[in-house]
């Protein structure tokens, strides 16, 4: 996938989107507005779905972290997404279908192969309730997430990454079979791969840090710093590639008693995790969900920021229940910044009214009962 | 379809194991060798000649009909010797024209997930070739995959205290290529490759 060779403003619209099968959407087929895009109804009803369809549309996944077989309807076998997008004047349609176990991709009508090169024509941020386990949840999650935003910015990072844990499962199975013959070879290489790994992740959460704080303090509406860093014992993330490097392939060595002892690598990036800071307190043990959710929520920002100033695209925000939990205070400074900038939005809630937006402000709203747009 | 002819059956359970081939690819196959008796006859010779007259070359463990193969015996450069993971990478290599030394064939990567290791490659043959003769330079040529590489890193510390060069193939832009349609990890490594000109 080329990156877009000048830095045009061009906004990515997502037009229509017709699906079919998709959990308890049997059919449905919308036109969206190229702002905000309001779905809303009783709890249960699939608001959500919808919003699932479309990250899943752009990305490949699903944003609740669902299987494929959790995405088709009960009573069939194969589901189908089809969208329409606008890219920089450019009209492109994207069609999914698939079962428990793979998916057909098309772009225009014609197959294509490759999912990288799919998966950046509709780009999506997303923002849902299951994104706070980013402040609660596990290293792992908190690595999952850095990883797709620093590959939403970056497209070679996929094959550094791939290659990292390719080599780290290989020596990984020396370890496991205690038979280190050759395993020189292979700390040499996951230094390698490691550093490339890290000295990517370590410049995105850098770039990341100063338009976060900035859009913490905007959502907020206060002089809270906020501040993230990637955490990684063993190194300073000023380093750089090579002194990274040095430092991982010391840390490997250093390690390697204890490698031997429990029989499988541990120092590395497959260990490293996102710290979050407010005011230099963890936000995990000391923020309330309003700050959390606000943390987060700023977190997307800087990334649509970034994704903007690296590929000159401006992705489409989905916003699941986000009035949950959030003040109509920081609700309103959110929605001033949506308004602001020209990115097509879709919200799902409980209560339209919750969503303050002014008379002016073009929109469309779907009411959702039970899988259907009524 | 097939349960009235044991032995097409069986041919076409022997044209299935190979690589690419399906049941129905070897199906097609097995017809049309049926239809023309004197290509099936041609086949077969064919397949036993390779059996009883191809072996590996006692010295690079490429494949040869003469041991030592002709490039082994031939006249060739002494004192470079290019490391390849199978005997094809040497044919690829001499289709060039651009390696004038000999070759020493792996015969697979360090890969701990699929049980290879140094034990199970020729790696003891070759440090033996490069302890005993005069060979001045080793030309490392497996594939840029991570385990070519991890192979190629373990190649490399073997060589340090062996007084020889060790080179590796370079990699990036293939001749001939448009730029634009590079895939952008490959243009990552050009670019961080790059030479003086």
């Amino acid at each position: 996938m080329k990156r877009a060779a000048f830095r045009i403003m061009s906004d990515m619209l997502l037009n229509n989107l017709t699906i079919n099968f998709f959990r308890n959407i049997r059919r449905s087929e919308l036109h969206f507005d190229n702002r905000f895009n309001i779905f809303y109804g009783k709890n249960g009803q699939g608001k959500t779905n919808y919003l699932e369809a479309i990250f899943f549309l752009g990305t490949l996944k699903s944003f609740r972290h669902a299987k494929q077989k959790d995405m088709i309807d009960w009573d069939e076998v194969t589901a189908h997404l089809r969208c329409s997008i606008i890219d920089n004047e450019l009209q492109n349609d994207l069609s999914i279908s698939f079962d428990n176990s793979s998916k057909i991709l098309k772009i225009d009508g014609k197959s294509s192969a490759r999912a990288v090169d799919y998966c950046h024509l509709l780009s999506v941020v997303a923002f849902s309730p299951e994104e706070m386990v980013m402040i609660n949840g596990s290293p792992e999650q908190r690595r999952r997430y850095l990883d797709r935003a620093v590959f939403c910015s970056d497209p070679g990072y996929l094959k550094i990454y791939h290659d990292y844990y390719r080599v780290l499962k290989q020596r990984n199975q020396l370890l496991k079979l205690r038979n280190y013959a050759g395993i020189e070879a292979w700390t040499d290489q996951l230094a390698n791969t490691g550093a490339r790994l890290i000295h990517k992740r370590s410049a995105f959460i850098r770039e990341l840090a100063e338009p976060f704080s900035i859009y913490y303090k905007n959502i907020s509406g206060s002089d809270e710093l906020a501040r993230l860093c990637y955490h990684n014992p063993s190194y300073d993330s000023r380093f750089s590639l090579s002194e990274i490097r040095d430092e991982l392939f010391r840390a490997l060595n250093a390690s390697s008693r204890i490698e031997r002892d429990r029989c499988a690598t541990v120092v590395g990036p497959q260990r490293d995790d996102l710290e979050f800071f407010l005011n230099d307190r963890p936000i995990r043990e000391h923020g309330s969900q309003g700050q959390q959710k606000s943390f987060v929520m700023a977190l997307k920002m800087a990334e649509i920021e970034l994704l903007n100033e690296t590929s000159g695209r401006l992705p489409i925000l989905l916003l699941d229940d986000m009035t949950a939990e959030l003040d109509s205070n920081r609700i309103q400074h959110l929605l001033d910044f949506l308004t602001g900038r020209n990115i097509q939005v879709f919200i799902t809630t409980t209560d339209p009214a919750s969503i303050p937006l002014s008379g002016s402000t073009q929109r469309a709203s779907f009411l959702v009962e039970d899988g259907r747009i009524v | 379809m097939l349960h009235n002819s044991h032995s097409l059956t069986r041919l076409v359970g022997e044209l299935k194991k190979l690589p690419g081939i399906g049941e129905k690819s070897a199906c097609r196959l097995a017809f049309h060798l049926l239809r023309s008796p004197a290509n099936i006859i041609a086949l077969a010779e064919a397949l036993n000649e390779v059996k009883s007259r191809v072996r590996f070359c006692s010295v690079c463990f490429s494949i040869t009909e003469d041991d030592p193969c002709a490039i082994c015996r031939g006249n060739r450069d002494d004192s470079i010797i290019c490391v390849v993971e199978e005997p094809q990478d040497v044919l690829a290599i001499e289709r060039s024209g651009a390696f004038r030394g000999k070759y020493h064939v792996l015969h697979g990567v360090l890969s701990p997930l699929s049980g290879i290791t140094p034990a199970d490659l020729k790696i003891a043959q070759l440090l033996e070739r490069v302890s005993n003769s005069s060979i001045k330079e080793v030309v490392i040529a497996t594939n840029f995959s991570v385990e070519g590489e991890a192979t190629a890193i373990y190649l490399t510390g073997l060589f340090r205290n062996h007084g020889v060069r060790v080179t590796r193939l370079a990699h990036g832009i293939p001749i001939g290529s448009d730029l634009e349609y590079i895939d952008s990890a490959t243009m990552q490594r050009a670019v961080q490759g790059r030479s003086e000109v």
